[in-house]
C-alpha cells in the first residue's frame, strides 16, 4: 500500500515537472513570437514600402518613356521644317548677300 | 488491486502530458496570433504611406510628362533655331568675304572715301588723322572729301594720312590729339551692325520677299 501511494506521489512530482516543463516552454515561445512578431512587422512594413516604391518608379518611368514617345513628333516636324528652311534660303542667298551688302555700302 | 492502481498512475501522467501538450499549443496559437497581428499592424500603417507614395507618383508622372514634352519642344525649337542661325552667319560670312575682296572692284574707293566722310561727322571735324593701307592711301584724294565733312559738320576739316599703317580692310579715323577716333574698317563695322544685319537677314532670308 505505501509502495503504490509512493508511486503515485513520483507520477504526481514527474506530472508537476511536465506541466512545469510545457509552462516554462509556452513562455519561450512567447517571447520568441514578440521577438519574430517585431521582426515580422519591420520585414513586412519595409516590403510594402519598398512595392510601393518601385511601382511608383515604374509609374514615373513609364511617364517619361511615354511623354518622350509622344513628343518625337516635334521632333521629326522640326527636321522637316529645317529641310525646307535650308532648301528655300539657298534660293534665295545670293540676293539676300547682295541685299546686305548694299545695305552696308548704301 | 495492482491493476487499479496502474491505471491510475498512467492517467496521472496521460493527464499531465495532454495538459503539457495543450499549454503549448495554446503557446503556439498564441504565438501566432501575435505575429499575424503584428503583420496586419504592419500592412496596415505602410499601406497609408504607399497609398500617399503612389499618389505622388501619379502627380510626379503628370509633371514629368510635361517637362518632357516642354524639353522637346525646345529641342525641336532649337533644331529649326540653329539652322536659321547657321544660315544667317552663313550669309554675314558671304558679305564679310566680298567685302573683303572689295579692293577689287570699282566701288571700294568711294565706298573708303564714304567711309572717311562718314567718320569725319561723327568726329565733328577740325584737323583729323586717316588711318588706311598703304595702298589705299595712294588712291584716295582728301580735298573733295575735307570740303564735304566741313560743310556737313560746320567745322573747317583737314585731313592728314597717318604715318600708321592699316592692315585691315577699310579706314581709322581719329583726331589730331588722339583721345578719340572712329574704327571703320569692315570687321568693326560689321562687329557694331551685326545685331542689326542679323535682323534684316533674317527678315530676307526666311520671309516672302518678292
Amino acid at each position: 500500500m505505501l509502495d503504490s501511494f509512493k508511486a503515485v506521489l513520483e507520477n504526481e512530482r514527474t506530472a508537476e515537472k511536465l506541466i512545469l516543463a510545457a509552462k516554462e516552454q509556452a513562455e519561450k515561445i512567447k517571447i520568441n513570437a514578440q521577438e519574430r512578431a517585431e521582426t515580422v512587422y519591420t520585414q513586412t512594413y519595409q516590403d510594402t514600402i519598398a512595392k510601393a516604391e518601385n511601382k511608383s518608379k515604374r509609374i514615373k518611368e513609364q511617364a517619361k518613356t511615354e511623354a518622350e514617345s509622344e513628343a518625337q513628333i516635334f521632333i521629326k516636324r522640326a527636321e522637316k521644317q529645317k529641310k525646307k528652311i535650308k532648301s528655300d534660303a539657298e534660293k534665295k542667298f545670293d540676293k539676300v548677300v547682295n541685299l546686305v551688302l548694299q545695305e552696308i555700302l548704301s | 488491486m495492482e491493476n487499479s492502481g496502474n491505471k491510475i498512475l498512467d492517467h496521472i501522467l496521460r493527464d499531465a502530458r495532454e495538459q503539457a501538450e495543450g499549454i503549448i499549443a495554446d503557446a503556439n496559437k498564441s504565438a501566432e496570433r501575435v505575429i499575424e497581428k503584428q503583420r496586419n499592424l504592419a500592412l496596415q500603417n505602410a499601406e497609408k504611406i504607399s497609398e500617399a507614395l503612389l499618389n505622388r507618383a501619379v502627380n510626379d508622372a503628370d509633371i514629368i510628362r510635361g517637362k518632357v514634352s516642354i524639353k522637346i519642344k525646345k529641342q525641336a525649337d532649337w533644331i529649326v533655331l540653329s539652322e536659321k542661325n547657321r544660315l544667317i552667319a552663313s550669309v554675314l560670312g558671304e558679305v564679310k568675304i566680298k567685302l573683303m575682296n572689295m579692293q577689287k572692284s570699282e566701288e571700294y574707293i568711294s565706298y573708303i572715301k564714304k567711309l572717311i566722310v562718314n567718320a569725319g561727322i561723327i568726329l565733328d571735324g577740325g584737323v583729323l588723322e586717316v588711318i588706311l593701307s598703304e595702298n589705299d592711301s595712294k588712291l584716295v584724294q582728301f580735298d573733295v572729301l575735307e570740303k564735304e565733312i566741313s560743310d556737313r559738320s560746320g567745322v573747317h576739316t583737314h585731313l592728314k594720312v597717318s604715318q600708321q599703317k592699316n592692315n585691315a580692310v577699310g579706314v581709322i579715323v581719329k583726331t589730331e590729339d588722339d583721345k578719340i577716333f572712329v574704327d571703320n574698317t569692315i570687321e568693326a563695322i560689321l562687329g557694331r551692325r551685326e545685331k542689326e544685319l542679323r535682323l534684316i537677314i533674317a527678315r530676307f532670308l526666311f520671309n516672302n520677299m518678292d
